[in-house]
């Protein structure tokens, strides 16, 4: 088990690696001059210059690389060019706020995707099941931003039941529409995952087993059934560690939630190559670990996977 | 039991949201993206220029509601005859807000701190006039040796050359004064922990979350600033901001209002009293690049003019702006009223391509920003063009893309919307030499059109040389005349003069929303609470 874990870490470590290197092209392919974006309209072109000098952009390609390679090992991610400040102070105020949007999304997620799977599973071909699985469509395909400005103006505005958007103190109240938003996608989707793997495992014959010998019908299901079923729906949730990292920076932006997502954006908009670079390490980074996260509860819900 | 607990959560935090908002006396505003920075040397957006402004003072100063210049950390100043030395007295017994006196010694450190090439200041360009600037930031001098301090409460500036628009720079947010105390004490992180002489001081920023400023109860000018506390909330996005305005947990809102909602307001009587429009000193515009193909013909230039019906490239932005129809906007000295420029007229303009031997039309490319509406004016002015047979083909890219095409010179065409130029002051200098001037047509300069006409320039020259205040009317007229002779060598297609409308809520008035083109989006040292809820 441990060499696995190790063998996963360094892979993930390749991983991220890659993703840093095809970034750091990307940023110097674009054809803007970070130095003009900073220097300002009235800048002379030797302004231009002189401050591209000191960022270090006239030195070549695998020089910079070479060099933010370098500062990463140390542990620094740069200075931002547009907030004139560390990158790594900037990464520690925006990462706790998605993290709670992250961990309060796949709460929700799982809140109410797993029992509409459940219901649906076992009462599977009923007026409820399809109200559910229409229920799930509708999720999946609705982008996370309707969503979210949907709740906004319902309970938000017409209703003033949570606040308009912003982050208070961080208080959870700002957190369930937001949540609510990245959730409900992903809910729709859990809850037709877990329908059909639930739907399997029901006609295994070990389930029939337990039938025969008299268990009951909720035992069948929660003991027997759930947790065999769950597996495809933990997989899920590890790779949506990933997947939100995409979402919630529409969503932060709907709901002016000062997050990983917001850093980016605003860094995107005036080409903050520092900062992109710093966003993009640390999505890559919850990428890797949410996959092998996922791997390793594996072996603790079914005993039969073993990594060796 | 995961589910009770999960509605006992949210019932908490219903309760919590109830609470959140009692009545309150400070002012709040929003915006969308958080603020970069708070230096005076750096800051140049459109969300932080006036935040400074609120925080630093400069020698000069506009009078409240007006262009007019006025003195503000100095008390009187004296131009010499030949308009190179500037003499200022300063202002006695101020102090910057973390206690330190401020003296003549402050101004000469503040200058050569935003000139040095370390603080990589965008403001640089403005003030290379000074005698010695030039010598400084190439590092062949310690220090700038035009300006110089003659007693704590005097400094002289020395020019290079006559400038009139001198005392405007002086006015503007770079050559604000910092504390040399504080300066060496946050070194780099300054932009974060500011302290100036202004109206207020900075309480609380958490970044990306909010800023929050107080009055400073020793200020200069004992009438401002009129409020206790503006706190400004960041990531606030426009639409939501906008409904929270309605519910009165917003003051004011410093995106302005969403364009999705903008007919619904202007239509509805009780919403549209709590708008101030005012027009901005700012042409929005299609560069037409005078050294390539067909561009290079005056003929077509003009043509192309007059193949735009602005009425209808409004119509894209609700309109919010009046039609352009010369290169300076009609609030800037020296708009010339009685110059038409090119109605629309499809049929001439045919004509005249025709005469240039383009009876067919041509093909171009017309760069915007990817930024809505850009690319709508974009399909406009394309639509439009194609009716005289020039066909053109749009390349919407990201803001900085685009200004880096138009400034490498590689753009045929390029609609400025989103990126265009708002007066740094309000003077028509500011409108020729960084955007139509020789000296700008360079790579990386602003002069989009690479439009350079060396007798105008000479002109311009001999206006700017006119610096005493007695020769003001004369030295207007003269660019005037400049700016009317260029609008008819139609290097631009002038397309519209922007307005900017700022919301509140009906307790918010004062003088502080007259912007005047210099405040963005108001004067937080003059906007004040009039009434009630």
């Amino acid at each position: 088990m441990t060499g696995y874990v190790l063998r996963r870490l360094l892979q993930g470590l390749g991983a991220i690696l890659g993703v840093i290197t095809v970034t750091f092209i990307l940023t110097y392919i674009v054809p803007v001059n970070p130095a003009q974006m900073i220097a300002g309209p009235s800048a002379t072109p030797e302004v231009v210059a002189r401050i591209g000098h000191q960022l270090g952009l006239d030195q070549p390609l695998p020089v910079r690389y070479v060099h933010y390679l370098w500062n990463l090992v140390h542990f620094d991610l740069g200075r931002s060019y547009a907030q004139r400040t560390e990158v790594s102070a900037l990464v520690a105020t925006h990462l706790p706020v998605t993290l709670k949007l992250m961990l309060t999304g796949i709460a929700c997620e799982l809140l109410i995707g797993i029992p509409i799977g459940i219901l649906s599973s076992v009462a599977q071909g009923s007026w409820w099941d399809r109200g559910f699985t229409l229920f799930a469509f509708v999720g999946v395909s609705t982008p996370q931003f309707v969503v979210g400005l949907v709740l906004l103006y319902l309970f938000a505005y017409l209703v003033p039941w949570f606040p308009l958007g912003g982050y208070g103190n961080g208080a959870l109240d700002h957190y369930v529409l937001p949540a609510l938003s990245v959730g409900f996608a992903g809910a729709g989707w859990y809850a037709r995952v877990l329908r059909s793997s639930l739907v399997d495992v029901l006609r295994q014959d070990y389930v029939r087993t337990a039938r025969a010998k008299g268990v009951r019908p909720r035992s069948q299901v929660f003991r027997h059934g759930l947790r065999n079923a769950m597996l495809p729906v933990i997989a899920l949730v590890g790779l949506d560690l990933g997947v939100f990292m995409g979402g919630v920076i529409v969503v932060e932006q709907v709901f002016a939630l000062p997050g990983l997502g917001q850093m980016m954006w605003q860094a995107i908009q005036v080409l903050d190559i520092p900062v992109i670079m710093g966003g993009v390490l640390m999505t890559s980074i919850f990428v890797v670990v949410g996959n092998l996260l996922a791997d390793m509860i594996y072996p603790l819900l079914d005993p039969r996977i073993q990594y060796h | 039991m995961k589910l009770r607990m999960w509605l006992l959560a949210l019932a908490i935090a219903l309760a919590s949201a109830g609470a959140a908002f009692a009545a309150n006396s400070k002012v709040v505003l929003t915006f969308q993206n958080d603020i970069s920075t708070l230096d005076p040397a750096i800051g140049y957006n459109w969300d932080n220029w006036s935040m400074i402004q609120a925080i630093f003072d400069g020698l000069m100063t506009y009078k409240p509601g007006t262009t007019e210049l006025e003195p503000a950390l100095a008390t009187s100043y004296d131009i010499s005859s030949d308009g190179l030395t500037y003499t200022f007295t300063l202002r006695q017994g101020v102090t910057f807000t973390d206690g330190e006196p401020f003296n003549a010694q402050d101004v000469k450190y503040s200058f050569e701190r935003m000139l040095n090439p370390a603080t990589q200041s965008p403001g640089v360009g403005f003030y290379t006039g000074i005698e010695g600037a030039q010598a400084f930031i190439d590092g062949k001098a310690q220090g700038v040796s035009g300006i110089e301090v003659l007693s704590p409460t005097q400094v002289r500036f020395t020019l290079t050359a006559p400038d009139a628009t001198f005392l405007n720079k002086l006015a503007l947010n770079f050559s604000f004064v910092v504390p040399p105390k504080a300066v060496e004490k946050w070194g780099k992180d300054f932009g974060h922990h500011p302290v100036g002489t202004g109206g207020f001081s900075m309480k609380e920023w958490v970044p990306g979350q909010r800023l929050v400023l107080v009055k400073n109860p020793d200020y200069f000018v004992p009438s401002e600033p009129k409020v206790d506390e503006i706190e400004f909330q960041f990531g606030v996005d426009p639409n939501v901001a906008f409904l929270r305005l309605q519910r009165g947990e917003v003051d004011i809102l410093g995106d302005g209002i969403p364009s999705s909602q903008f007919a619904k307001v202007m239509s509805d009587p009780k919403l549209k009293q709590l708008v101030v429009s005012s027009d901005q000193i700012e042409t929005s515009f299609v560069s037409l690049n005078t050294t390539m193909k067909p561009f290079d013909d005056v003929g077509v230039r003009q043509a192309l003019n007059m193949a735009i019906d602005r009425s209808q490239v409004l119509r894209v932005i609700n309109n919010r702006a009046g039609a352009a129809d010369q290169i300076l906007p009609p609030t800037m000295p020296g708009y010339n009223p009685d110059f038409k420029g090119f109605p629309y007229d499809p049929a001439k303009a045919k004509q005249m391509l025709a005469d240039a031997g383009y009876p067919n039309g041509f093909s171009s490319t017309l760069y915007t920003s990817n930024v809505d509406p850009n690319p709508r004016i974009a399909q406009v002015v394309q639509q439009q063009l194609a009716q005289i047979g020039v066909k053109l083909d749009i390349r919407s890219l990201s803001p900085s893309a685009v200004i880096d095409a138009a400034g490498q010179g590689k753009a045929p065409m390029v609609w400025s919307g989103g990126m265009a130029w708002l007066d740094d002051y309000p003077d028509p200098n500011d409108f020729w030499w960084p955007i139509l001037g020789c000296d700008s047509a360079v790579p990386g300069g602003w002069n989009w059109a690479r439009y350079c006409n060396k007798e105008l320039d000479a002109q311009g020259q001999k206006a700017d040389a006119m610096v005493q205040p007695s020769q003001r009317d004369a030295r207007i007229a003269l660019w005037k005349d400049i700016f009317t002779k260029a609008s008819q060598d139609a290097p631009w297609i002038p397309l519209f003069n922007e307005r900017s409308y700022v919301m509140h809520t009906p307790r918010m008035g004062g003088i502080g929303f007259k912007v005047a083109g210099i405040y963005t989006p108001v004067n937080y040292k003059e906007i004040e609470i009039v009434g009630g809820q």
